[in-house]
């Protein structure tokens, strides 16, 4: 009996698991992918040179395109970094929905599809 | 109180015998804990269950599960196929997408659907039993309150609760496993308690344990079979059965180890301390040739592979953020096309995972580190060739590419400039205004790191007028005006030579790199070795990288360590790879390696040279005759060093041999060359009558430039006999010399260079007291008493007392008898019959013949040295006369006839 039981607790446990420590390391696991995301991008270091000439040319021109240049990347990277937070949110999100809506599914697999 | 047993943090209470369980019931005295251990500012103690059917219970449950998991994974990817083949169905074989399009296809309610929804619900329980299986033990969060020690058990009691650690709780699985396999066993045998035996027998089925006993050469099955045999049967039927205080230490031990280090515990970390709680297990490990300390040390080489996995691992993701071209991040840098033509990128080599990891030189790391940061822009590492100087230099690109590095480097490049093709094939000006460019470059890019290896080759190349400007000019100035900063190195004879009084040196902060200390090297040969298994698919035991690092140590001095221990290493394992089957680079193996690399017997005494070295005085005399004392003193200290029974600081032997001229001090020098050695040219001879002078110390050390004699000699061929022929004829200087030799094994060249003497035979001759023994010999005096006149009144006259007293042997030869004198002529005689048989000459030598020969070729001042100038003469010229005359054919036979004069029987015609 005693073996049932232990086993038992094991599969039991699961929806627990899932919206305590489950839903954490999903968390966690996209918050540190988020955070390599951002620091590949390196948008920061692009905002913080926004002035500063690219390739060490130093005459009026090259400041000119650099500035440019240097906005269109800072636009381009931002849009990237927020489809990427956007991504992490929805994933988190669909965590706790994932087993609602595969039970749901069944629901109306069963009592309420067509026939 | 009673229960105060208290050794270096250690609680064992007295009450129970650290059992935990007094009359079956926890014990009041210690809260059933029984052992604990106070250190690092917490309580480590064991809780562990003690009923053992609800640990079998826990175990076949585990078990269970784990057949489920496979279940669960196999439903988990079943709805796939399942969908797959419908989908399939639906579109005509994926034809007719249309057919799927729609919600209602997707709600039907029929069981492919259904399998598919449920397959999902298998998803998510993958998910949480990958999750929940993939979570390995934690390591502790350690208490920021700090705590005094306890004196007694009620001051342990007392400690706050954060301050207090259940081991078990953060064992890994495998290890708690284990432990609960040998309760069971314990509980099913009806002992009550689980031994350090019963839990060593469970852990050698543990796949890490194989791996470390096949390491050290041993078999999981001979260990388990010999513990078998011991295994004790008790009567207890009760249903606890508790960890006995061995075991309990022997866990706080393992975890408390592992744990210092910052890494998890493994299965192996309790071997060790559960051999040295086991006086059974200590003596079946020792019996099959392994020791406690070997099983410790292997535990620490998979730790440091594990961390060095982990840190590959880290700098391998953090590498994905180093920019691959030459620019930095925000692209504020210059592009410097000149230097990337003189140049190459050693932080891209390093992203790129082409530089070798530089393992165990945090320190040289820090310095590097802290020199810059101290506001120095230019540093020079000075060591010796194969030190790890570049070594060091590619640590350094690999800190950068993870950018742990201070504010100052990150975001930069290390550059290598070739310095060769800088200054190759061009004038002097145009050097110059090459490294001049390069400065300009790497000044207005701004983002670049400059390494020069060698740097002393720039330095002395001059411009223009004689000495107007030297090369290494140009990079001081550009330091000084804070144009760059670069990273140098140089050897110790260069950088003395060629950058220290230059102004070069004084704008370069210099770092010593010395040879790795004993330890270090270790944590070295275990990378090594694991990056060689890895790559060749070859397998290191234990005992092969302790050997490595023995003869690298002992038989070779050049080039510096590490490169010493690497190059043996490396060798064995491709000696290895020539092996059939498993590549197993063993003791052996090494060895053997080792033996042909450096030429000297250093394989495990096999059973042949066992024969021989018991024999060695039979072995001797073939080549030598008489003298049985020198002989057998010489004999038995070749033994000693043949099985490392010797101080390996000092010569392997030094002997003084005296006696009149002639009567074979040479010619057993030259056998031990040849015996010890392997050939008798393997001498360094020389004449100490040519070392007189006041200045002889610097013909043997050398001076300014010119190497010494002596120590070149032994430096080039460091397994070499020293003949010192009539030592008392040097200078008083040269023989202190030698006082430092005897004593240290060691001497110090004009260059500085420390030459290793440890691997020499030192014999030195003296004709002192010649003339006294002649005259004691013919009055018939006592030998033992020639011996000790000799010592104590002629050889004090020409040699120090503390000289003498260093030799570990003083051998007194005697002077030739007529039969001694025949003996000798006969080996000389079957000499020249060995050359004439490969002629096809047959020789005979009549008893008479032989007799005045010996007599002829002995005089009483020179011993047997006449002896082969009277062969050469009546003997060999006479036969080479008749052999080019044609007096001598095939198949004669040449007699030497009663008056040692020479016969010829010719043969007969075929």
């Amino acid at each position: 009996m005693n073996i049932i039981w232990l086993i038992s607790r094991e599969i039991l446990a699961w929806p627990f698991w899932w919206y305590s420590y489950g839903w954490s390391f999903w968390m966690k696991y996209w918050g540190r992918w988020l955070k390599k995301q951002g620091h590949s991008l390196a948008l920061l270091v692009w905002i913080k040179n926004i002035f500063v000439p690219m390739y060490g040319q130093r005459d009026i021109w090259s400041f000119i395109i650099s500035f440019v240049v240097r906005l269109v990347q800072i636009i381009v990277r931002l849009a990237i970094w927020l489809i990427c937070v956007a991504v992490t949110v929805i994933a988190i999100i669909l965590w706790p929905l994932a087993p609602l809506m595969i039970f749901y599914y069944l629901y109306i697999l069963y009592y309420g599809g067509r026939k | 109180m009673a229960d105060e047993n208290k050794i270096n943090g250690w609680f064992v209470c007295e009450n129970c015998h650290g059992l935990g369980v007094d009359n079956g019931r926890p014990c009041r005295n210690c809260k059933g804990w029984g052992v604990g251990w106070f250190g690092a500012n917490c309580w480590f103690f064991v809780d562990w269950p003690t009923r053992w059917q609800k640990l079998k219970e826990k175990l076949i449950s585990q078990k269970i599960l784990n057949i489920l998991d496979v279940l669960i994974y196999l439903a988990a990817i079943s709805g796939v196929i399942v969908i797959v083949w419908y989908i399939g169905q639906a579109t005509g074989w994926f034809i007719n997408w249309s057919a799927v399009g729609t919600v209602d296809w997707w709600i039907q309610p029929v069981w492919p659907l259904r399998w598919l929804a449920w397959s999902v619900v298998f998803d998510l329980l993958t998910v949480y039993r990958l999750i929940k299986n993939s979570q390995i033990a934690r390591l502790p969060r350690w208490p920021d309150v700090e705590v005094a020690m306890p004196l007694d058990w009620p001051g342990v009691f007392e400690l706050p609760s954060r301050n207090k650690l259940n081991v078990i709780d953060y064992l890994p699985q495998e290890i708690f496993s284990s432990l609960a396999r040998a309760t069971v066993r314990a509980g099913q045998n009806k002992v009550d308690q689980v031994s350090p035996e019963g839990w060593f027998g469970v852990l050698l089925n543990d796949s890490l344990v194989k791996a470390l006993l096949f390491r050290l050469n041993l078999n999981g099955q001979d260990i388990a079979d010999k513990l078998k045999k011991y295994e004790v049967k008790g009567e207890n039927h009760s249903l606890t059965v508790s960890l006995s205080s061995e075991v309990k230490i022997a866990l706080i031990q393992g975890v408390a180890s592992a744990w210092s280090t910052n890494d998890l515990p493994l299965s192996v970390d309790f071997l060790a301390p559960l051999i040295h709680h086991s006086s059974l297990v200590k003596e079946i490990i020792y019996d099959l040739g392994a020791k406690e300390e070997q099983f410790a040390a292997v535990a620490n080489w998979f730790h440091i592979n594990r961390h060095l996995a982990k840190t590959y691992k880290q700098m391998r993701d953090l590498a994905q953020f180093k920019p691959s071209s030459n620019m930095d991040r925000a692209y504020t840098a210059k592009a410097t096309p000149f230097l990337n033509h003189y140049a190459h990128d050693l932080t891209l080599a390093a992203k790129n995972n082409q530089l070798p990891l530089c393992v165990a030189r945090q320190k040289e790391l820090s310095q590097i580190l802290d020199a810059w940061s101290a506001g120095r822009l230019g540093i020079i590492l000075v060591g010796s060739a194969g030190v790890g100087k570049t070594s060091l230099v590619y640590g350094l690109a690999q800190l950068m590419v993870e950018e742990n590095v201070p504010s100052f480097l990150q975001d930069k490049r290390l550059v290598e400039v070739d310095v060769p093709s800088l200054i190759g094939g061009v004038s002097p000006e145009e050097a110059q205004a090459n490294l001049e460019r390069i400065i300009v470059e790497v000044n207005q890019a701004g983002n670049i790191i400059l390494f020069f290896d060698q740097v002393d080759k720039i330095a002395g190349l001059t411009v223009g007028e004689e000495q107007s400007l030297d090369l290494s000019d140009i990079l001081a100035n550009a330091l000084q005006r804070g144009a760059l900063r670069c990273i140098t190195t140089a050897s110790m004879e260069n950088y003395r030579k060629y950058i220290a009084e230059r102004s070069l040196g004084a704008n370069l902060a210099k770092i010593d790199v010395t040879e790795p200390d004993d330890q270090q090297l270790m944590i070295m040969a275990e990378h090594w070795a694991s990056y060689w298994e890895k790559r060749w698919g070859v397998v290191f035991t234990y005992a092969a990288l302790e050997t490595a690092k023995m003869v690298s140590g002992r038989y070779t001095t050049e080039p510096a360590q590490p490169t010493r221990l690497l190059g043996v290493l490396e060798g064995s394992a491709r000696l290895a790879l020539r092996q059939p089957g498993v590549r197993l680079v063993s003791e052996a193996v090494v060895r053997e390696y080792a033996s042909k690399e450096f030429g000297v017997p250093i394989e495990q005494v096999g059973r042949e040279e066992s024969e021989m070295l018991l024999n060695l005085e039979e072995i001797i005399h073939k080549r030598l005759i008489g003298q049985e004392e020198a002989v057998n003193m010489v004999a038995a200290s070749l033994r000693r060093a043949r099985v490392e029974l010797r101080d390996t600081n000092k010569p392997i032997a030094n002997f003084l041999f005296l006696g009149p001229t002639g009567v074979g001090k040479t010619e057993l020098a030259k056998t031990l060359a040849e015996v010890y050695f392997g050939d008798e040219e393997a001498m360094i001879r020389l004449d100490m009558s040519e070392y007189q002078l006041l200045g002889s110390v610097n013909k043997m050390i050398g001076h300014d430039e010119e190497a010494g004699y002596l120590t070149e000699a032994v430096r080039q061929h460091p397994f070499s006999l020293i003949l010192l022929d009539e030592i008392e004829k040097a200078h008083s200087d040269i023989l202190n010399l030698f006082l430092q030799v005897f004593d240290d094994g060691r001497l110090t060249d004009a260059q500085g260079r420390t030459i290793d003497f440890s691997n020499t035979i030192i014999i030195a001759t003296s004709n002192a007291g010649a003339p006294y023994i002649m005259e004691a010999v013919q009055q018939g005096v006592d030998f033992n008493a020639i011996r000790q006149h000799i010592i104590d009144n002629e050889l004090v006259q020409v040699m120090r007392p503390e000289l003498i007293n260093r030799f570990d042997g003083i051998v007194v030869f005697r002077p030739l008898t007529m039969e001694d004198m025949v003996a000798i002529t006969n080996l000389q005689l079957q000499k020249i019959g060995r050359q004439l048989a490969e002629k096809n000459i047959n020789f005979e030598v009549t008893e008479q013949g032989l007799a005045y020969l010996a007599k002829a070729g002995y005089d009483p001042k020179f011993g047997a040295r006449p002896l082969r100038r009277l062969l050469q003469d009546t003997i060999n010229n006479v036969l080479a006369e008749k052999l080019l005359a044609k007096e001598l054919k095939r198949r004669d036979t040449v007699i030497i006839n009663e008056d040692g004069q020479i016969e010829i029987r010719s043969a007969q015609q075929l």
